[in-house]
Order: structure tokens, then sequence, then C-alpha cells
């Protein structure tokens, strides 16, 4: 690593660590749970205006064409804020999709600049991993194209004006962007255990002209696929950097709450399963750099590969430590009021965003020959 | 009807008789919406089928006929609670019937028996139980609320907290401080509250599973007649830990993991995991685990049908009851995948499911009735001997 990436990240981390410190992270969390608007468009504006939101994109789209080592160590950091701004699905997920697709210039210039906010509408059914599995149609009618279908658990479009939506047209899948009063389109509201948006969008003959079909039949599903895997390692990022928050916030309740006239932290017995908690936050950080240096460089499958054993590892440590902490926290752990709560209740939906523990670990075997694991 | 009820010898009937008589019964007169709750009821919504088993003489099995109970033996006790819990019938948020009325019966006064009893058995008191604060949980020794003797008064200071539905009650059992001086286990005695005393405030706490399920109980110079300590001044400690060995088989019983056990079955089939031979493997282990929790509870329960105490090793029905059912929730979660995140039903074949309601009904059973840590201290040391 040369000096001057060293001094990138470490910028990033250092900006990141004061973006978290100087709000109060339960209050800026609480304020914004189960509302519509999703988060504070000012804080918002503060991401774009960092160079956050355009990490990602190239520096003629727009972006900052940093790499994906720079974003996991923002994003490591971002995580322990367990905030409901969108860096993930719009930063990461819509960023890299509009990179990566021929016509998706405009909007991905106007995402890093803070005019616009693109959201991806590709998944339908839970359990879903790859773009592949789109029923959503489109036919041409005339230079014009009719989608038909329904997407759901789209993070992150609280404030979204456009939709980068997948649909199967001849040739292969293809996407589309889609503005969110279109004709035809409904966009539902529902809530995740965190608080922050889940969109479902019905489709009913949506008519759009050729230039919103931004990726080629066929050339859609690989765009949006490259996008997933590496969304993957970003969120494992982000659930590295909340289940080391966990773990602190735990430790310190150790040190501080007494019973039998100790610190709780004294008893060999939490002791010991804070240091088990301890190990999975390293091997998670080890997971996530593994993948985030190797994952440019690799071929499609390879990236899949990474993507996976990275989200599994993440994934399952997240849940594992949330667990743990709620436990430790004895009753007042199991109450809403508490922040620690706000970190379980992420980990449920990092986990399950983009595939969980038990579905990457099953694609990874799937991917595996034998004799690669020998 | 409740007369004739009442004239019944439970124990007469054969096992088979009993268990038909309640099964009948819940079949006809238990709503199906109060049914299989993951979450805890609320008292007004279980309120009239509690008043059905009250009129029919069976809102109490475990007391004697004498105080308006089932007067039956430990055995039947148990085949009634297993039909209830079969049937997913709630058990009343009402600690009166499984904790104070108990206690009342072994150690109260029979002025104290003849005026608390009858009401718990009519439904109009519900109660609930003050002893956690929020210095003293695992350590409900060093609890500090103080009731001191003004006349013929104990005037009542401090605070309780998790007080399970204190919302809904009108009365609190709780443990005291009377005597600052002795060891902490010698100066607490046991108090009875009416919790619409001037000084008594409650704050309703939301839990993660979103709901209001317990109270921060304060204590303000609460006047409370002389009369309402139960047994000896000093003398509460020993009396909360006599009830202590039910409750501990209450919360060893296999119901929530069967529940649980039965909706991952039904996730695993509308979702075609049972195709994945991951999945079985994972569902098979579990589905092991209840069999054996099952017959590990029915171990202990003959225990105490034989009229024998129960002894600390019962703490391993807990730990491992409660350890079964987080592991079946958190296999519910996995399976579910992204609506798993969410805090709502999906729809599941011709069901729905939430089963992130299941997940949090889950997280506190390693925390309250003594957390999975103080039982194990308990088996190490009364168990197998260890020193420390
Ligand atoms: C849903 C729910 C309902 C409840 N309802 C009631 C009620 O109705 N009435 C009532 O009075 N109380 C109630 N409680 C309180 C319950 O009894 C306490 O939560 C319990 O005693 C644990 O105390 P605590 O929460 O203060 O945790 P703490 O005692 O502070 O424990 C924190 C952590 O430290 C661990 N720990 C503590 N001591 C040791 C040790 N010596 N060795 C190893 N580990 C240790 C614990 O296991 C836990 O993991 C309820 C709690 C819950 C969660």
């Amino acid at each position: 690593m040369s000096h001057e990436t060293d001094d990138t990240r470490r910028l990033l981390r250092e900006s990141a660590a004061d973006f978290v410190a100087r709000s109060d992270i339960g209050a800026a969390v609480r304020a914004w749970r189960h509302k519509p608007e999703g988060f504070d468009a000012q804080r918002w504006s503060e991401m774009v205006q960092l160079g956050w939101v355009g990490l990602r994109a190239p520096e003629e789209a727009g972006g900052t064409g940093l790499g994906l080592e720079d974003l996991v160590a923002l994003l490591a950091e971002t995580g322990r804020g367990v905030g409901p701004e969108p860096l993930s699905a719009v930063g990461v997920l819509a960023v890299r999709t509009l990179a990566a697709s021929a016509g998706g210039a405009q909007t991905l210039g106007g995402a890093c600049e803070g005019g616009r906010i693109p959201a991806v509408a590709w998944q339908e059914k839970p359990g879903a991993l790859s773009a592949g599995e789109c029923d959503t149609r489109a036919a041409r009618a005339g230079d014009d194209w009719i989608l038909s279908g329904a997407k759901d658990f789209v993070h992150g479009a609280a404030q979204a004006d456009v939709f980068v939506v997948s649909a199967r047209a001849p040739g292969g899948v293809a996407l589309f962007e889609l503005r969110r009063n279109e004709p035809g389109l409904t966009v539902e509201t529902r809530f995740f255990t965190d608080g922050t948006t889940c969109h479902r969008l019905v489709l009913r003959d949506v008519r759009v002209p050729a230039s919103a079909c931004i990726a080629a039949p066929g050339e859609g599903e690989e765009a949006l696929d490259a996008a997933l895997e590496e969304t993957r390692i970003a969120v494992s990022a982000e659930m590295l950097g909340l289940a080391r928050q966990a773990l602190e916030m735990t430790l310190d309740y150790l040190r501080q709450r007494k019973q039998f006239g100790k610190a709780i932290g004294s008893f060999q017995a939490l002791q010991h399963r804070a240091v088990d908690l301890y190990v999975t936050t390293q091997i998670m950080q080890s997971a996530v750099d593994r993948a985030a240096r190797t994952f440019e460089a690799a071929d499609a499958r390879e990236r899949a590969l990474i993507a996976s054993a990275c989200k599994a590892r993440c994934s399952d440590g997240a849940l594992a430590i949330a667990k743990e902490a709620i436990q430790l926290h004895g009753a007042i752990g199991y109450t809403d009021e508490h922040n620690i709560g706000l970190y379980v209740r992420r980990a449920l939906v990092l986990a399950s965003w983009l595939g969980n523990g038990a579905q990457h670990r099953k694609r990874f075997a799937a991917l595996s020959p034998a004799l690669d694991l020998v | 009807m409740s007369q004739t009820e009442l004239r019944y010898d439970y124990d007469a009937m054969t096992d088979a008789e009993f268990r038909k008589m309640v099964r009948d019964f819940i079949e006809a007169e238990c709503p199906a919406e109060i049914r299989h709750l993951p979450r805890r009821i609320r008292w007004r919504e279980v309120k009239p089928w509690s008043l059905k088993l009250s009129k029919r003489g069976w809102i109490a099995p475990a007391w004697p006929k004498e105080y308006g109970g089932m007067g039956m033996s430990v055995a039947k006790q148990i085949a009634f609670v297993e039909e209830l819990d079969r049937a997913g019938v709630p058990r009343a948020p009402d600690m009166g019937i499984v904790m104070i009325g108990p206690l009342l019966i072994r150690f109260g006064t029979e002025e104290q028996r003849r005026k608390y009893l009858p009401r718990i058995v009519s439904c109009e008191d519900v109660w609930c139980q003050g002893y956690s604060e929020p210095n003293s949980g695992s350590d409900l020794a060093s609890l500090r609320t103080e009731a001191v003797l003004d006349g013929d008064h104990w005037v009542v200071n401090g605070q309780k907290t998790w007080t399970t539905l204190a919302q809904d009650a009108n009365w609190i059992f709780m443990l005291v401080r009377t005597d600052k001086g002795a060891k902490k286990q010698e100066g607490i005695s046991f108090l009875l509250v009416d919790i619409n005393t001037p000084g008594v405030t409650r704050r309703p706490i939301m839990t993660l599973g979103g709901h209001e399920e317990f109270c921060e109980t304060f204590f303000d110079n609460v006047r409370v007649p002389k009369e309402n300590i139960v047994g000896r001044v000093n003398e509460g400690w020993t009396m909360a830990k006599a009830l202590l060995g039910f409750e501990r088989i209450f919360l060893g019983s296999p119901k929530l993991s069967q529940v649980a056990l039965n909706r991952l079955a039904l996730l695993g089939r509308a979702t075609g995991a049972f195709k994945d031979d991951r999945f079985r493997d994972k569902f098979t282990q579990l589905r092991l685990d209840v069999a054996d929790l099952t017959e590990t509870y029915a171990r202990f329960a003959d225990i105490l049908k034989r009229g024998e105490q129960l002894g600390p090793d019962v703490s391993i029905l807990k730990i491992f009851a409660t350890a079964t059912y987080q592991k079946i929730t958190e296999t519910m979660v996995e399976t579910a995948a992204e609506n798993g995140a969410l805090d709502e039903a999906a729809p599941y074949g011709n069901e729905t499911l939430d089963v992130l309601a299941h997940y949090w009904l889950a997280r506190p059973a390693t925390i309250y009735g003594g957390s999975s840590e103080v039982q194990k201290n308990i088996v190490a040391k009364a168990v197998l001997d260890l020193p420390g």
C-alpha cells in the first residue's frame, strides 16, 4: 500500500468517525425511524459533499474514483453509527449499477453531486440472490418499452427520485430508469425492523421511451450482478462497524454494571464470552479485508465466491454479537429504549440484505468444485 | 355449572378422561384469536376467557378446593397445563394464580387467605410481581426499596422495574427491605400493595418486540396497612425462594419450543427449504432437541408427581429449554430471508407468519426467571460440587 492510499484511508476513517461522533446516535436514529422520509436530507447532502456517495464512481462521471478498500474503510466507520442514510444502497448498489450501465452516466453524475437519488429495484422474492431471478417483463411497443411486474425489499429508496428497475426482455435482463411518479408505477412503503424503509414496487404496463433503457437486454444482468457482489462486501463492512460498536457498548456495560458487589465483567464466565465476541469481530475484519483486497482483480465467478465468503462471515458474526449483546445487558438490553437494540435491529436487516449466512454458505459450496477445496 | 364442577373428583378420572374433558372445553370455549399468540397477552384480551375458566372452577388448578382450586394431584395439574399448552391457550398475565395464591396458602394468615384468594379466583384482582430493581437483578437480595413502620402503616419508598404488565394489575406483591442492618437476605419482607395507593406510579416500557410488556414501578411514601406483610417480618426471602421450584419447571416447559418448531416446519414447507439438505439437517437437530427436551421435562415433572421436591438440577431444564427455543427462532429468521427483517407477518401458503415476533419473544427467555448464566452457576456449585 502506498503512502498516498494509506493517507486517503486514514482521512476517510477520521472524517467518518468525526461524522458519527458529531451526532447523538440514539437520537439520530430514533428521529427518522418508521418515517417515510427515511433520513435527514441535510445529513445526506453532507455525505455527498464529503465525496462518500460518489466514492465508487469514476472521476469522469463526477465521482471520487476510489477503490473498494477505501470504501470498506469508510463503511466500517459509518457502520458504527447505524444511521439510516442509504450509503450502501445508493452510494454502492445504485452507483455501481449505473457505472456499469451504458446509459447510466447522467443519473450517476446527479447522484454524485447530490441532485438525484437513485435506488435499485431488482429483487422480487425473499431469498433471491442474482439478477437473473427476474420475472418482471419488458416488451417493445414501437420505440417505447412496456414494463410489468413487481419488485420488493428495495433498500434506501425513501427519498429516491429515480428507480433503476431490472426487467426481462427478449434477449435477456435489461435495466430501466423509472421516475418515482411514472404512470402505472405504484410505490408502497413498509419498514424494516430497524425503522428504515422497505419499498415494494408494482409496475402495471409502465410505458417508458427507449432512452429509459440504460442497459440493453443481456447487458443488464451482468452489470447488476457485479454491483450486487460489491454491495455485499460494502454491507459486510457496515456490519463489521456495527458489531465493533455493539461490542464496545457491551464491554462498557460489563465494566459499569455491578451485581453481587462487583462489576459483572469481573465474572470469568462473562469475560470468556466477551473474548469470543472480540474474536468474532477480528475474524469479520479479516473477511472484509480479504474480500476488499482480492475482489477487483477477480473474474465474475471468483467475485461471487469472495462476496459469499465475506457476507456469510459478517452476517453470522453481526447476528451472534447482537444476540449476546442483549443477553449480557440483561433485561435492559431487551428494551426499545436502550441503544443496544438499535444495533440488534440493524444487524437483522443487514444480515438478511442480499443474502444471509446460510444462503451464502450454500452458494459458496455450489460454486466451488470439490477440487478447489484441496 | 360451577357448583357441579366443584364436586368433581378429578383424581378419580383416568388421565384420558380428564384430558378429553379439558380439551373439549377449550375447543368449545377458548376463542381462536387469543390462541398461539407470539407475544404476552394483555389482561383485557384474555379476561373473557379467564372468566369462563373461573366460572367453571378451573382458574387455579394447583390450589386446594377449599380456596377455589381444583384440588387435584400434581399429575393432573401437569396434564391440565399440558392441554392448555397444546391448544396454544395463553397464560393469563396473572401472577396471583401462580405465585401469590400458593404463597398465601402456605404462609399467609387465615384472614389474608379469606381477603385475597376469592378475589383472585373471581378475576377481580390481577397481581404483578415486584421483585427486580434497577440495581438488583441477578443479585436480587441486594434490593433497596424499603418499608419503614409508622404507626399502623408501612411507608414504602423506592423503585421496582421490569414489572411484567404492572399496568394491567391492581395489586403488586413485592420484596422490600425492612432491616437495613441485617445480612442482605435477612432484612427482606414480603409485602402486598394495592397498586392504586397514592404514591405508586407506573411507567410502561417498550420491548424490542414492540410491546409495552413491563413497567418501571415507583414508590413515593406509599402507606401500606401493617397487616399486608405475609409471614413474619424479615422472612420474605425464604418464602420467595420456596416458590421458585415450581417456576423453574414452568419455565422449562417444551411448549414454546414446540410451537416455534411447528412454525419452522410451516416455513420449511412453504419456502421449499425442506428440499435443501442443509435445512433438513438443521430442522432434524432441532426436532430431536425438542423431543429430548420434552422427555427431560417429563422426568422432572415425574418427581413432582411423586410428591417429591425438585433439586437444584432442575436448572438444567430451563437452560436447555430456553437455548432450544432460541435456536429454533434463529433458524426461523434465517429461513425467512428478507421476511425475517420485517416486524410483520408474511404470507406462507394459506397461513401468515411473523418470524421476528417469535425471535423477539425468545430473546429474554434466557434472562428472566434466573438468567442462564445464573442457572449455570447454581448447577456448577450445587450439582457438580465445583469449588468457589
Ligand atoms: C421479559 C422480562 C420480564 C420480566 N418480568 C419481571 C417481573 O414481572 N417482575 C420482576 O420482579 N422482574 C421481572 N424481570 C426481571 C428479571 O428477573 C431480571 O431481568 C433478571 O433477574 C436479570 O437481572 P438484570 O436484568 O438486572 O440483569 P443483570 O443481573 O444485571 O445481568 C446482566 C448479565 O450479567 C449476567 N450475570 C449476572 N450475574 C452473574 C454471575 N454471577 N455470573 C455470571 N453472569 C452473571 C446475567 O446473566 C446477564 O447476562 C423480567 C425480565 C424480563 C427480561
